[in-house]
């Protein structure tokens, strides 16, 4: 169990609705490994994404918790927001899915990535600025050192995300929750950022929380699957072993349900 | 028998520039398209963001003019069509869009919204409104007694089940889907594209399908032109394209789409096959 | 981007002239004949003739028009009084330029607005943010409460009640007069505390509500849930991701607001007293003053047309989306 980065256990969250609390999730219980690529997978309405949010404790007001979320070894879950800040962005960063409206647009690319070093590290502006511009580097943006200074307007839906990863990567986190990414980008993008994804995890050694409605994404990129439905954990396991032998019904109805590009059709 | 014909269609759009400057420049959203589309078949238009793959729905829907080229439609120009001729158009023609909690008045009943084009197109149903409403919703899946109820009181696909209906009412012979199933999830999904094909198999319409997801686009259309940049780099059918595509992006955009593992795909296969 | 300035500037000068043009014409058809109210009680035809001839009221319209615009750069003569640019008019009544009227009396209206307007922002900009923060909680629900009450008191009847209680009643504060503020520092600001405190107790409740409305916008956007993910202080989240973005709407209200108040708060000025371009225009009025009318029209139209451009330009400056994009 020591050498697990992440264990969250009986994880439940219940919202404030205008029918009455609700249970967006159920007891889930999952683990990530450093160096490891858990996949939760869900469709709409599933608590997935509620269950990263959950992590972070960036629930909406009115939201309680309960059951346990360790991080090394420290709970995290009601936890004070003072104790939360030293943790968010710092042991554990979060890329969401839309990188437009994900990012101030009234602060250049580069202050967004500073400010967040500068916090966590301390150090001067211009030092920050320079971290900024490896950063961007890293993600492989053309000229960093001239884009540093540009909106998150004048950037192309690819690289706001590239942008949002490389600033959730500045403080070399243990731990990346990635939700719904690349969700909104186009599938040549899409490739490349899970690429991306990959190959920074493999130099950095961050663990991974990949969230996703896409179970062919899961396939590529998880090494093990948490498939959640309406609140409920309803598969876990590794990637092999939920994608050719799913014990739930429900699993293998989505399975079934995935359009297929390569085998036989009917016409 | 052709049905649709696009030729040479370009489409620009005229734009202001940014911020307070007033410089204009020209922008070419749709670049020399050309293509047919015959009675009772489906042709799917794929494209990433930018392709021109909407704009072009447009035109062939004729809510946009294109900026040149001709749009004939069963034998007819309707390019620059206006007022009874576009009428008529709009009675063969029918879209039915992505979302369906902004492409359905919110403030009108499902019965309401099915028999709309029929107002519009100054038909009066034998039988009376209701019942012609209820039946096209039994023939799109849906509980007939839930033709007074809003669409916010039905899920994203049954929405989008209305929305087809209402496609269907003026008996069209070509439906648009405009990425009718892009904002749905996964199994409902496959059961509204399951719906399309019965509906066109019942039918004999014509689709002109947009999507941006080649595995659903697969699953659906007999023929297929992929856009980029506003224009068509490769039209042929399924088979060709998916299988032996010539273009360079159009082999980029197929090795881009994710797969799931086939190994374990064809373990879970066998395994569901022996029960 | 100058193209752009330079166009605005010059869209300003049409305007003006049409407001020029638009309120003479109210005057010329709307106001009784001036050469009667000059000439005063004991008047015969004979020296109202004359009083029309020295004034040019003879002339056409747009000859009279074309006077009024020529004396605004090069001076005017009425008879045997001289009027040197820029004449906007001669009052007869107080024997004076309108213009020297006017620069005698806009210090006075200016340090009413700007100190108005420092007090307004600071309340409300700050008691909208706080609001907004706690959403829901009896803070919120109470000052809001209190601005929606602060926005429907008329203002001349705060000012009245005000300087009832506080100058005769409690004997605080003494009866606005409005020394310079080298001569008594203490009695200027004693003299203008009432004066701001009235102006701007209803703006301050609209900017609060209104920041307070933005701000909740905000709270609610993704990159405000980006800069919590990130881990950013309280301070630094709320000035940089929840006001900034919440404050350029604001920003350019408070432009044309300004420039409004600039052209003379009317009523809160009588009622004090104080001798800025408001309570001129309010003894003209009840005076039929007209030269002095119709300037005080076109002053209060030109600050508002200027408030409208610095206002859109400001709009670039704040908003990055806006500007001119170099790639």
């Amino acid at each position: 169990m020591s050498d697990q980065l992440l264990v969250v256990e009986d994880l439940t969250v219940t919202l404030p609705t205008g029918r009455g609390p609700v249970e967006v999730v159920k007891n889930v219980s999952f683990t990530v490994g450093r160096d490891d690529t858990l996949g939760i997978v869900g469709e709409s309405g599933s608590g997935k994404s509620m269950t990263a949010l959950a992590v972070l404790g960036l629930l909406p007001r009115g939201a309680r918790t309960s059951g346990s979320v360790r991080l090394d070894g420290t709970e995290l879950l009601g936890r004070s927001e003072r104790d939360l800040r030293s943790v968010r962005g710092n042991a554990i960063s979060m890329v969401f899915q839309d990188p437009l409206s994900s990012l101030n647009p009234y602060y250049t690319v580069g202050l967004q990535i500073a400010e967040m070093y500068r916090t966590h590290r301390g150090g001067s502006r211009r030092a920050a600025r320079q971290v900024a511009i490896e950063a961007l580097e890293r993600v492989r943006i053309p000229d960093p050192g001239r884009r540093v200074d540009h909106y998150p307007h004048q950037f192309s839906g690819g690289q706001r995300q590239r942008v949002m990863i490389a600033m959730a990567l500045c403080c070399s986190p243990s731990l990346l929750i990635a939700d719904e990414p690349t969700t909104a980008l186009d599938v040549t993008v899409q490739a490349q950022i899970l690429e991306l994804l990959a190959d920074l995890q493999s130099t950095t050694g961050t663990g991974m929380l990949f969230i996703t409605h896409d179970l062919a994404v899961i396939s590529s990129i998880a090494r093990r699957v948490l498939v959640m439905r309406s609140g409920d954990p309803v598969e876990y396991g590794s990637a092999e072993q939920v994608f050719s032998n799913p014990r739930h019904e429900y699993t293998r109805m989505l399975l079934d349900a995935v359009p297929r590009i390569d085998d036989e059709v009917a016409s | 028998m052709t049905l649709l014909e696009l030729r040479g269609v370009t489409k620009e759009f005229v734009t202001r520039g940014d911020g307070a400057m007033a410089r204009k420049s020209t922008f070419r959203a749709v670049d020399d398209v050309s293509f047919e589309v015959e009675l009772g078949e489906t042709l799917a238009i794929v494209g990433e963001s930018g392709s021109g793959k909407s704009t072009t729905a447009r035109i062939a829907a004729r809510l946009l003019a294109p900026t040149s080229g001709t749009v004939v439609f069963d034998g007819q120009d309707v390019t620059r069509a206006v007022g009874k001729d576009l009428a008529r158009f709009r009675n063969d023609v029918q879209v039915v869009f992505q979302d369906p909690f902004s492409s359905l008045n919110p403030r009108y009943t499902v019965e309401r919204i099915i028999t709309a084009p029929l107002t519009y197109q100054g038909i009066a149903p034998a039988g009376g409104r209701r019942a012609f409403a209820q039946e096209l919703m039994e023939r799109v899946g849906l509980n007939p007694d839930h033709c007074r109820r809003y669409p916010a009181q039905f899920s994203g696909g049954q929405a989008q089940r209305i929305g087809i209906a209402r496609a269907l009412a003026v008996n069209p012979k070509l439906v648009i889907c405009d990425e009718a199933v892009s904002a749905l999830d996964v199994s409902i999904q496959a059961q509204v594209l399951e719906l399309l094909m019965r509906l066109q198999r019942e039918s004999g319409f014509s689709y002109i399908f947009i999507a941006h997801d080649l595995a659903v686009v697969r699953q659906i259309s007999q023929r297929v032109a992929v856009m980029n940049r506003g224009r068509i780099v490769e039209l042929g059918t399924r088979d060709q394209v998916f299988g032996d595509p010539r273009d360079e992006y159009t082999k980029t955009l197929l090795a881009a789409v994710p797969r799931i593992n086939p190994e374990w795909d064809a373990k879970r296969r066998q395994r569901e096959a022996v029960r | 981007m100058t193209r752009y300035v330079l166009g605005r500037l010059g869209g300003v000068v049409v305007i003006l002239l049409a407001v020029c043009l638009f309120t003479y014409l109210i005057f010329f058809k709307l106001s009784p004949d001036p050469a009667v109210m000059i000439c005063g009680k004991t008047c015969t035809p004979d020296r109202i003739n004359s009083i029309r001839d020295v004034l040019g009221l003879n002339q056409p319209l747009l000859t009279q028009f074309w006077e009024f615009l020529r004396g605004i750069f090069a001076g005017r003569e009425y008879g045997s009084v001289h009027c040197p640019a820029p004449c906007l008019g001669y009052s007869f009544q107080t024997n004076e330029s309108v213009w020297s009227m006017i620069t005698a009396r806009l210090p006075v209206s200016v340090t009413v607005a700007v100190g108005a307007a420092v007090l307004w922002l600071l309340a409300g900009v700050v008691g909208g943010l706080v609001s907004a923060i706690k959403q829901g909680t009896w803070w919120d629900r109470s000052a809001m409460a209190l601005a929606l009450g602060g926005v429907s008191v008329p203002n001349y009847v705060l000012a009245l009640v005000l300087q009832y209680v506080l100058v005769v009643k409690l004997q605080v504060l003494p009866f606005p007069s409005a020394p310079a503020f080298g001569d008594d520092p203490v009695l200027w600001f004693e003299s203008y505390l009432m004066p701001w405190a009235v102006l701007a107790v209803g703006y301050a409740c609209l900017y609060a509500r209104l920041t307070r409305s933005n701000v909740i916008d905000t709270l609610s956007e993704n990159y405000f849930r980006t800069a919590r993910a990130k881990g950013l202080s309280g301070a630094l989240i709320m000035r940089r991701h929840a006001l900034r973005p919440a404050l350029t709407p604001i920003t350019t209200i408070f432009g044309m607001d300004f420039a409004g108040l600039l052209g003379g708060a009317l009523i809160t000025e009588t009622v004090f007293g104080l001798n800025g371009i408001g309570k001129m225009a309010a003894d003209s009025i009840a005076k039929n003053d007209q030269p002095v009318i119709m300037a005080v029209t076109l002053l209060a139209a030109f600050f508002v047309v200027i408030g409208n451009v610095v206002v859109d330009l400001l709009y670039t400056a704040l908003d990055p989306r806006v500007r001119v994009t170099s790639s």
